[in-house]
């Protein structure tokens, strides 16, 4: 499945893509004369129109990605020549414009398709990379397994603290509800556990009543029952507190591959919330780019 | 706030309490782990609601337009007063009688199986859960790019035109605005910049329409061009051919918004492109050679314009009727300029020095180079001859001495000057010492028997002969000798002319190559102009295309100074003054 699309039939597109720049370099290089290499030469013409081409083609990839029943090709296949064509207008573009950039729609159009290029390879770079670690770290089960696993233990949790101390008890259970898992894109892609619990009441205090405090990494409520096991008096409770324990470092270890895998598929999509808004913008400053040079031809 | 929270349980039939006391500005109600009061369910956002104290009247208020049900009703936000119901799916609170010390209470019936059930359904897990979007961003990118390099910019072509306010003079839309310099792919050449500055309009008047040579013209009027450059023989065809060879408009070599910015094609294709095959150019061209760069073999040997002489018949001696004809380089061809100078004595510091350095002469002493540093300034006798050369005729009156230019006032000078030295008693020289003389003769006078009259006409007669046959004006100018009875009109001093414009169709910056490390004047312009050994002013003192291949070659040669075929042959020439 996670076959290296760099190495998509031994490279045909790698050999395709260098064929393609070396008759672009030719055609630069037939510039001079009567003109600098320009634009506006027809050779810029040309490599110009074959850039625009370029961009059209790779953007229907997300056209073709959701086409499930497409014969034309394999999504790999696509995939392949999507980097290997992508990484090339970097090179089409500068030859076309000749390396002249100036504060216009022009380098715009070109600044944005080096922003959607480099965004790009970031996705490259996160599918050659991340799935192996993320197949590792979770010990090739799928993520709903994780959470049946979690559920599980939770519900052992919440049925072993009920038969100890009520303060116990509620400390637990709040530990449960108010775990953390996720949440907005900057804690998704750091692994930011903002899970809290109740705190017991303190007994010098004279309120009764608990408060909240963090229970970052399933930390606090572990301390809290390891403390309370040499409080114990009965063999029994010990002996539930030494299970509960048990059970809480297991989900601890559980939640920390649990936000693991969620930073991993994160970092595995982010890039594409750059990558898609750039393309479109600059589908409208290639376009726009165009409109401009006719109109002031 | 202080607030008591009590949450009601029911255990094997019996009722819990559990008190929570929460001190805080605003209780929030929703399923994130953060919010005071943790309740979970499908619809239930991780931050729902918040119940707010303002001066002891409790209201709840959702966040974000939240809903919520309020005693049956589905509302946004309630003032509560004690006994009400606030359901949030199937949790209820309700808001109880506040024991004392405590601001506001209310007990909470929590569902059990949808606070367990709904646990993980508040997790966010994948980035789509987030407020991350694509939709949103593509669509605010998209539409900045359009209004800032679309739509902006094109509000200029069509604000242009506006008219102009009468009320405050100005126009109602300003140049200085407008957003289509951001269409301009490189920069104007500084000349235009300055001139048109950002007023893309002054060009590009047509939209979608390549710039017209209307728009260039508009500006630069009568710029001379390649194709009317004079030469009857190719005719007005040139431009017609231009035409065909696809040389249809100033853009079509002269292309703006270049980098670096530059207008001025130089590249030899501009002209080898047709003149690497004469025929090419007109049918007439058969046996006009062919011109493909600038080395030995590329570039023809170069054709001198001569400036030569006719003699023909005019009233009773000769005249001179000048014409062109082009000679190739090292013909045997003279130059005849009707005057006679030899170079090779002027530069000789033995024979002619510098009247106070006693030094030779330079050449720059006759030759005054012009503004357009390729040609030199006529010579003239009263500027550049009379300091050396006076033109005294008797020998016992030197300072006397005869006007240049028209023979007739030249033997009219001469008859009065020797009838006065024989009529005149008391006729001394200028100058010269009172001496003893005999009676009826002035002093200078030789001895005659006639009368004075005639003794001093017929002394004048020798002396024309002698200055235009033996020296005088014939040292220096051609003269033609009729041999008529009348000495007005015997001889003739054929005009002279010297030739300016050797290579007409070329252009020479001689100050670029007047270079002189180590070397005086002379020997800098002698390296090309071999004045030094011409006796004769026949000789040709122009070099040839070798001289200047020594240091000059076209692309392809190496180790020599690179010229283009635009840098001695203009397209636009300036308009040349009649040769």
């Amino acid at each position: 499945m996670h076959d290296n699309i760099l190495k998509f039939k031994n490279g045909r597109y790698f050999f395709i893509t260098v064929a393609m720049l070396a008759i672009c370099f030719a055609i630069y290089a037939t510039q001079g004369g009567k003109q600098p290499a320009n634009g506006g030469t027809w050779q810029g013409y040309v490599l110009g129109t074959l850039g625009a081409v370029l961009i059209v083609w790779l953007t229907a990839l997300g056209k073709r990605k959701r086409n499930y029943s497409s014969r034309l090709g394999s999504m790999q296949g696509w995939a392949s020549a999507h980097v290997y064509l992508g990484t090339s207008l970097l090179i089409v573009a500068t030859l076309h414009c000749a390396v002249q950039f100036g504060y216009n729609v022009h380098t715009l159009a070109y600044g944005l398709m080096c922003l959607v290029i480099f965004s790009g390879f970031g996705g490259v770079y996160v599918y050659m990379r991340y799935p192996s670690l993320s197949a590792r770290n979770r010990a090739n089960s799928s993520r709903a397994e994780l959470f049946a696993e979690l559920a599980s233990l939770n519900e052992s949790v919440r049925k072993l603290s009920k038969n100890c101390d009520p303060q116990v008890h509620a400390v637990v259970d709040s530990a449960i509800d108010r775990t953390n898992i996720g949440g907005g894109a900057v804690a998704q892609l750091m692994a930011i556990d903002a899970s809290q619990m109740l705190k017991e009441a303190d007994e010098d205090s004279l309120r009764t009543a608990a408060s909240r405090v963090s229970n970052k990494d399933q930390q606090a409520v572990v301390d809290f029952i390891a403390q309370r096991i040499p409080r114990s008096r009965k063999q029994d409770e010990s002996a539930t507190l030494q299970e509960l324990l048990t059970m809480l470092c297991r989900r601890q270890a559980l939640l920390r591959k649990i936000r693991k895998d969620i930073q991993l598929q994160g970092w595995m999509q982010i890039w594409l919330y750059l990558h898609i808004p750039l393309t479109i913008a600059l589908l409208f400053a290639l376009a726009v780019h165009i409109i401009a040079v006719f109109f002031y031809w | 706030m202080d607030f008591l929270l009590r949450e009601v349980t029911t255990d094997q039939g019996m009722v819990v309490y559990q008190d929570t006391e929460l001190t805080a500005d605003t209780v929030s109600i929703g399923s994130a782990g953060d919010q005071l009061i943790q309740v979970r369910g499908g619809k239930i956002q991780s931050a729902h609601a918040v119940i707010k104290n303002a001066g002891g009247q409790l209201t709840i208020t959702g966040v974000n337009k939240n809903t919520f049900v309020v005693n049956g009703e589905v509302v946004k936000s309630h003032a509560l007063s004690v006994g009400d119901i606030v359901e949030f799916e199937s949790h209820q609170l309700t808001v109880a009688q506040p024991p004392a010390g405590f601001d506001a209470a209310c007990e909470i019936t929590i569902d059990h199986d949808l606070q367990d059930h709904a646990l993980e359904s508040v997790y966010r897990t994948s980035l789509a859960d987030t407020t991350l979007g694509k939709r949103l961003p593509a669509y605010l990118l998209s539409a900045l790019v359009v209004v800032t390099v679309l739509l902006w910019p094109i509000s200029a072509h069509f604000m242009r035109d506006n008219p102009v306010d009468p009320a405050t003079g100005h126009q109602q839309y300003s140049k200085a605005s407008a957003g289509d310099v951001l269409w301009s792919s490189g920069p104007l050449l500084p000349a235009h910049q300055l001139e048109i500055g950002d007023d893309c309009s002054a060009c590009h008047k047509v939209p979608f329409q390549t710039v017209q040579d209307e728009a260039c013209i508009d500006c630069h009027q009568g710029v001379a061009d390649h194709f009317a450059y004079g030469d009857t023989a190719h005719g007005g065809e040139l431009g017609a051919l231009h035409i065909d060879l696809g040389v249809t408009e100033c853009q079509s070599c002269h292309k703006e918004h270049n980098e670096p910015a530059a207008m001025v094609v130089s590249a030899d294709s501009l002209c080898v492109d047709c003149h690497d095959d004469p025929l090419k150019v007109s049918a007439s061209s058969a046996g006009v050679e062919a011109v493909t760069g600038f080395d030995s073999d590329t570039h023809p040997a170069f054709k001198l314009n001569y400036l030569l002489p006719k003699i023909v018949e005019k009233g009773t001696g000769v005249g001179v009727e000048w014409y062109n004809q082009l000679h190739l380089e090292g013909s045997a061809q003279a130059d005849l300029s009707n005057l006679k100078f030899p170079h090779d004595v002027h530069l000789d510091a033995e024979k002619v020095q510098t009247a106070g350095t006693a030094e030779a002469m330079v050449c720059s002493d006759c030759h005054t180079l012009k503004s357009d540093n390729e040609h030199f300034e006529s010579i003239t006798m009263e500027q550049h001859c009379s300091s050396c050369h006076d033109l005294n005729f008797d020998v016992a009156d030197p300072e006397r001495e005869l006007p240049h230019g028209d023979p007739r006032t030249v033997v009219q000078t001469i008859e009065e000057h020797f009838v006065r030295v024989y009529t005149d008693p008391d006729y001394k020289p200028a100058g010269s010492e009172r001496r003893r003389r005999r009676p009826g003769q002035s002093v200078g006078a030789e001895a005659c028997k006639e009368s004075p009259f005639d003794c001093g006409m017929k002394r004048a007669t020798i002396e024309a002969g002698i200055q235009f046959t033996q020296r005088g004006c014939v040292t220096c100018h051609e003269v033609s000798d009729n041999n008529s009875d009348d000495i007005y009109a015997r001889w003739t001093v054929l005009p002279v002319k010297i030739n300016h414009d050797w290579y007409g169709r070329a252009i020479y910056d001689h100050a670029s190559h007047l270079t002189q490390r180590g070397k005086t004047e002379n020997q800098v312009c002698s390296s090309c102009h071999e004045a030094g050994q011409s006796a004769s002013s026949t000789d040709v003192l122009i070099p040839g295309i070798e001289n200047c291949q020594s240091c000059h070659g076209d692309v392809s040669v190496d180790n020599k100074v690179l010229v283009n075929c635009v840098s001695c042959h203009a397209f636009h020439p300036p308009t040349k003054e009649q040769l």
